[in-house]
């Protein structure tokens, strides 16, 4: 079998990114540290879906996750950063621990689960797969505006109602507790 | 030994949902054991994000006419976005009555000015 050594390179690379900066951003002492590597998990992520051929996925990454969300945080960050401290703010109680073997538990049945079913159905096999048809860029942006405009009219209509509404929904929590100081 | 290195090296499905599996319990994890309210958002978006690379990779493997994942993952994308800004509009309010950032000092709640 033929292994295309360019993109094991590039997959293996993105994704120990990933997991790297994800463990740091939970990690690291300051919030505004931790911020910056979950910007750099959200950028691998977008090389990764660029590798499984979903180029308009990857920039929409980038531009809300890579970009508009972390502004958010930062203003979340500004607004209150005189009221932190540099204490690592993570609990050192039995939850840590328990989740820390919960979530092993979890991993190793899932791997389990994954390996008897592979070995015991031959119907299974299908999580080998290998990407054997490449998907050409015309024929994405045909699906996707087949999906947003004729497919999924109806959720992508509720979506824009649902941004509508949270606008005026988080206006409207600012106004009600001005309300409730004034009185 | 041929064929496990075939496994290692030969990226296909398999990978890729490995590494949402991956980030996917890092950000639980880091959803359980963080104090700081950021941290947590930050975490959930992790998971998001990995119930993204799933959508895409089930997407770009087995649908490749259709793409309904790469559809889905959109919406996804944009209900990250909205969570992520409802939640930090109710942290700003909680922290204007608690002046806080720790989970454990909204353990009782918070009072009549919020």
């Amino acid at each position: 079998m033929e292994i295309d050594i360019l993109k094991t390179l590039i997959f293996y690379g993105f994704a120990g990114a990933i997991i790297l900066f994800a463990l740091l951003s939970i990690f690291a002492f300051r919030i505004l540290y931790s911020l910056l590597a979950a910007v750099c998990v959200f950028f691998a992520t977008a090389g990764i879906y660029f590798i499984l051929g979903a180029d308009y996925n990857a920039v929409v990454q980038i531009a809300i996750y890579g970009i508009a969300i972390p502004i958010l945080f930062v203003m979340a960050i500004m607004f209150t950063s005189d009221k932190l401290d540099k204490k690592i703010y993570i609990t050192f109680k039995p939850r840590f621990f328990f989740s820390f073997l919960g979530l092993g538990v979890l991993f190793l049945s899932l791997i389990y689960l994954i390996a008897i079913s592979l070995s015991l159905n031959s119907n299974s096999a299908w999580i080998l797969q290998k990407q054997t048809l490449f998907i050409n860029k015309y024929q994405m942006f045909n699906a996707l505006s087949e999906g947003f405009f004729v497919n999924y009219v109806l959720a992508f209509e509720l979506f824009s109602l649902l941004l509508l509404i949270v606008v005026v929904g988080i206006s409207t929590l600012n106004l009600i507790k001005e309300v409730k100081s004034d009185e | 030994m041929n064929n496990i290195l075939d496994l290692i090296f030969d990226i296909g499905l398999y990978h890729y949902l490995f590494l949402a599996l991956i980030l996917f319990l890092i950000g639980l994890f880091g959803t359980i054991i963080s104090k700081n309210i950021l941290k947590v958002l930050i975490s959930v978006e992790f998971m998001l994000t990995a119930v993204n690379i799933n959508f895409i990779a089930f997407a770009s493997f087995f649908d490749n006419i259709k793409l309904h994942g790469f559809v889905f993952s959109l919406f996804y994308i944009a209900i990250g976005a909205v969570e992520t800004a409802i939640a930090l509009a109710i942290f700003y309010l909680m922290f204007q009555a608690k002046q806080s950032v720790n989970t454990e000092d909204y353990e009782e709640g918070v009072d009549e000015r919020c």
